[in-house]
């Protein structure tokens, strides 16, 4: 009643208000009386035309836009527009030819040949051949430039240019993941000659062969895209240009998209995708993804160095439940880093709560008031989350604190072992490497829990070998049998690809990279 | 005055400088290393190490502020860490859409607030007085971010008349600039009208219960003349000095506003930089928004003598 009564009181003042600008600003010649025909938003769907221009909303402004640079997830998204990859995946996440028209992989994996395509030009006009990768590839090697890159593929011993459109790269050692990474940053070519005259300063212009070009950016606010008239796609990209617009509040990305003001939104957060499907004009496209989020157990530190412990907040939380209280249908329980659909995810039901053996457990490890402390970074679903299992871990007799830090400090904390839980997960890989190893192997750089156990380390060693995914598998599924029992981490849910479309855009496949591939995109 | 604002602007370089060094000191207490932050989560240890290193961070702090502030002086403020921009370049490019921000904010809050202040007071205690006090409160404890977002709805969702956001420079597009800045000066505009009605309101009651008011009345001026040319003059000097500080706090402090209607401006910068760890971009944007400040205050008292001769410039006020 009060809201309603606030509300008509409030909507009367804008009222008066909109009268005395409108009579303000009448009075300027170069402005004119706001009303519904001129302004630039519209409701109804159009039919699509050659020169539209798609307006993508990120959730954070793309710190790095040269590839082999970047460390930041949102500038993924650019880099779909801006580059080509030597191979790609397809929406089921095979791996299909990019810039490579086809590859060989010798027997013992060590040697991989690419036949890269041909007539392929760069924005700036320089032609893209085996040289050219073989640059990249020196560039992304070279201990000078510091590229994130470097450790993705430092298993890469030779590059070799055999002839103008032939590359052999040759391998240290076996390694598996070899077609996925190139189907990542570490695979996007960028201009040689771009890259040496523009030095550092590439990460502000980019260039590459991919079917949108670099035109200009406004730091934290928006990049815009135009399109690639000799794209060596036919026909291909659809629309004229693309401006990525950084919005980071999400009530404000959802209202713009509502507005027409934006035609896709990234990472819609699972409170808004009720409204979201109750506007008809909107689309909602919720797909699976590679992400795996949980929670990091401090095994460096009592009383999380207690292995008893760490199972009993394993069994102490209620995956599926806390899964229907925060995210509704945005998210499945997790028993694994390795994301349903993907070859090393078991297929295992994710574990259910048991809080006898959790009550159990605490009493073998003799603990009978266990209190830890429960990092997050400060937002509101991440409240949400870690006081549905402060209520669970607090039925099995567990204490939590919940404890909120910046995110900047909470890397730092975690980084320097100066916590007991948090919850931070992974965007995700396409290859169940990218989902483990740094994060599992003993000194790993993600590998927050302080976790190290030799015969898993040279099993994750050895599961970088095998080309045949099958056997590959095998050595997962035994990794996983050690860590649910030693519980460095809880694996908890794996969250949805979710992306909300305005009303007219066509074209759009998801990924499960979470990527938006913006070549057939058209409204 | 030629002395008092050679001696004001000669006080601003200790106080620059001291605001230089707390804002230094202050982005180095947060906790999080700036190579950290910058890379991410997701990026290698040794590349973390390796920017780190390249970005000076591993040299003793006063080393550090020393480097930057030898630079600045000489007018180079260094560049951002992130994508190495010169950190001049990010204020420019931002500082338009603020800075017009900031002014439609204040005309618009002074549109509105002169006219029902002198009104309110004229009608003390009336129908129009109590409706005024009323809205002027709701304007005072009414959020920005809330309102925003209500005004959003209404005019963008709901009667489809005013873009949501979609801000272009003022000199690329007039209209569609004026029109995507209605909605965020009304926003913020409306709190600050109702600082300043409640504020000439209580200045122009106390003054029209003075002497000469009542000398000027029994002259047997009309009531209009009474206000307007002889209260109002006088009731002024507070509305400026709170006006002053309104403005001076809405070049630096819009950071709310501009998140909501996704305008590139001055206070994203400096909150997008400080989450950032972007140390060079911090200090330069904090240094530059306290210029910003002491110039308004400046700007203030010289328009205190204009109005009210009886106020002298003279070097001793600071």
């Amino acid at each position: 009643m009060l809201h309603g009564r606030l509300v008509r009181l409030l909507s009367a003042l804008l009222a008066v208000g909109l009268l005395v600008i409108s009579g303000c600003s009448s009075s300027n010649p170069d402005s004119s009386t706001p009303s519904g025909g001129n302004t630039p938003q519209t409701g109804q769907p159009s039919a699509p035309k050659a020169d539209v221009v798609l307006r993508i909303a990120l959730n954070a402004d793309p710190p790095k836009l040269d590839p082999h640079q970047s460390t930041a997830l949102v500038d993924r998204q650019v880099f779909q527009s801006l580059f080509d990859k030597l191979v790609d995946f397809d929406k089921d996440l095979n791996v299909v030819p990019g810039l490579a028209e086809k590859w060989e992989v010798s027997a013992d994996g060590k040697t991989y040949t690419f036949f890269l395509r041909k007539g392929v030009k760069f924005h700036d006009g320089t032609a893209f051949n085996a040289e050219a990768v073989k640059y990249n590839f020196d560039r992304m090697l070279d201990p000078n430039f510091a590229s994130p890159r470097k450790s993705e593929i430092s298993a890469v011993d030779k590059v070799t240019a055999v002839d103008e459109s032939t590359i052999k790269i040759e391998l240290k050692q076996p390694f598996a993941g070899l077609l996925a990474t190139l189907a990542d940053r570490a695979g996007m070519i960028v201009s040689p000659a771009a890259a040496k005259a523009a030095g550092v300063d590439f990460v502000n212009n980019p260039v590459g062969t991919g079917p949108f070009k670099f035109k200009d950016r406004l730091k934290g606010d928006s990049i815009n895209l135009v399109r690639n008239e000799e794209y060596w796609q036919k026909d291909l990209p659809k629309a004229a240009g693309i401006t990525y617009k950084t919005v980071t509040d999400e009530n404000v990305k959802l209202v713009n998209l509502q507005s027409g003001q934006l035609d896709i939104i990234d990472t819609v957060p699972a409170a808004q995708v009720p409204q979201l499907k109750s506007d008809a004009r909107l689309k909602v496209v919720i797909g699976p993804s590679l992400q795996y989020q949980g929670l990091w157990l401090n095994t460096t530190k009592a009383p999380l160095n207690n292995k008893l412990v760490r199972q009993a907040i394993g069994a102490a939380i209620d995956r599926e439940a806390l899964i229907k209280v925060v995210f509704g249908e945005v998210a499945v329980p997790a028993s694994s880093p390795f994301a349903p659909g993907t070859p090393a995810n078991n297929k295992k039901q994710a574990p259910a709560r048991d809080l006898a053996k959790a009550k159990k457990l605490l009493s073998d490890a003799g603990q009978s008031n266990v209190s830890v402390a429960l990092k997050i970074s400060p937002s509101p679903i991440n409240q949400q989350i870690a006081q549905v299992v402060q209520n669970m871990l607090g039925e099995a007799g567990i204490k939590v604190t919940i404890e909120q830090e910046e995110f900047g400090q909470l890397l730092d904390k975690l980084g320097k072992k100066n916590f007991d839980m948090a919850q931070v997960g992974w965007s995700g890989r396409p290859d169940p490497d990218g989902n483990i190893y740094a994060f599992i192997i003993t000194g790993g750089g993600n590998n927050y829990s302080g976790y190290s156990n030799t015969k898993v380390d040279a099993l994750l060693n050895d599961a970088r070998i095998p080309t045949d995914m099958s056997k590959r598998v095998q050595i997962y599924s035994e990794i996983m049998a050690i860590l649910d029992d030693e519980v460095p981490y809880v694996y908890l849910w794996h969250p949805q690809d979710v992306k909300g479309l305005g009303p007219t855009v066509q074209g759009y496949v998801p990924v499960p990279d979470g990527m938006i591939r913006t070549l057939n995109l058209t409204k | 005055m030629l002395v008092f604002l050679v001696r004001r602007v000669a006080l601003m370089v200790p106080i620059l400088l001291l605001v230089s060094i707390i804002a230094f000191s202050l982005i180095h207490l947060i906790p999080g290393d700036p190579a950290l932050v910058i890379l991410g989560p997701e990026a290698p240890r040794e590349t973390v190490e390796a920017l780190r290193i390249q970005l000076g961070l591993d040299r003793p702090l006063p080393v550090q502020y020393a480097s930057w502030l030898g630079a600045a002086v000489q007018g180079d403020l260094g560049r951002s860490l992130v994508d190495r921009q010169p950190v001049a370049k990010l204020i420019r490019q931002r500082l338009p859409a603020t800075a017009e921000l900031a002014v439609l904010t204040f005309l618009l809050s002074i549109l509105i607030a002169v006219p029902i202040g002198i009104y309110t007071s004229v009608r003390r205690g009336g129908l129009a007085d109590w409706i005024g006090s009323v809205a002027a409160l709701a304007g005072q404890s009414i959020p920005h971010f809330w309102l925003g977002i209500m005004l959003i709805m209404l005019f963008s969702l709901q009667w489809k008349l005013l873009p949501a956001s979609g801000y272009v420079p003022l000199w690329v597009n007039a209209k569609a600039n004026l029109l995507s800045m209605i909605l965020p000066a009304f926003a913020t505009g409306a709190r600050e009208a109702a600082v300043t009605t409640r504020y000439l309101r209580a200045s122009l009651l106390e003054v029209l219960k003075q002497d000469y008011v009542r000398t000027a009345r029994a002259k047997g001026l009309a009531e209009r003349v009474v206000v307007m040319r002889h209260a109002v003059r006088n009731a002024l000097i507070p509305v400026i000095t709170s006006s002053g500080l309104q403005i001076a706090a809405l070049l630096g402090g819009l950071v709310i506003t501009e998140t909501i209607f996704t305008i590139p401006g001055f206070g994203r910068l400096i909150v997008d930089a400080i989450f950032q760890r972007d140390i060079p971009v911090v200090q330069g944007a904090v240094l530059f928004a306290a210029l910003m400040v002491m110039c308004v205050n400046l700007m203030v008292d010289v328009v205190y003598s204009t109005v009210d001769p009886r106020i002298k410039l003279s070097g001793g006020r600071g």
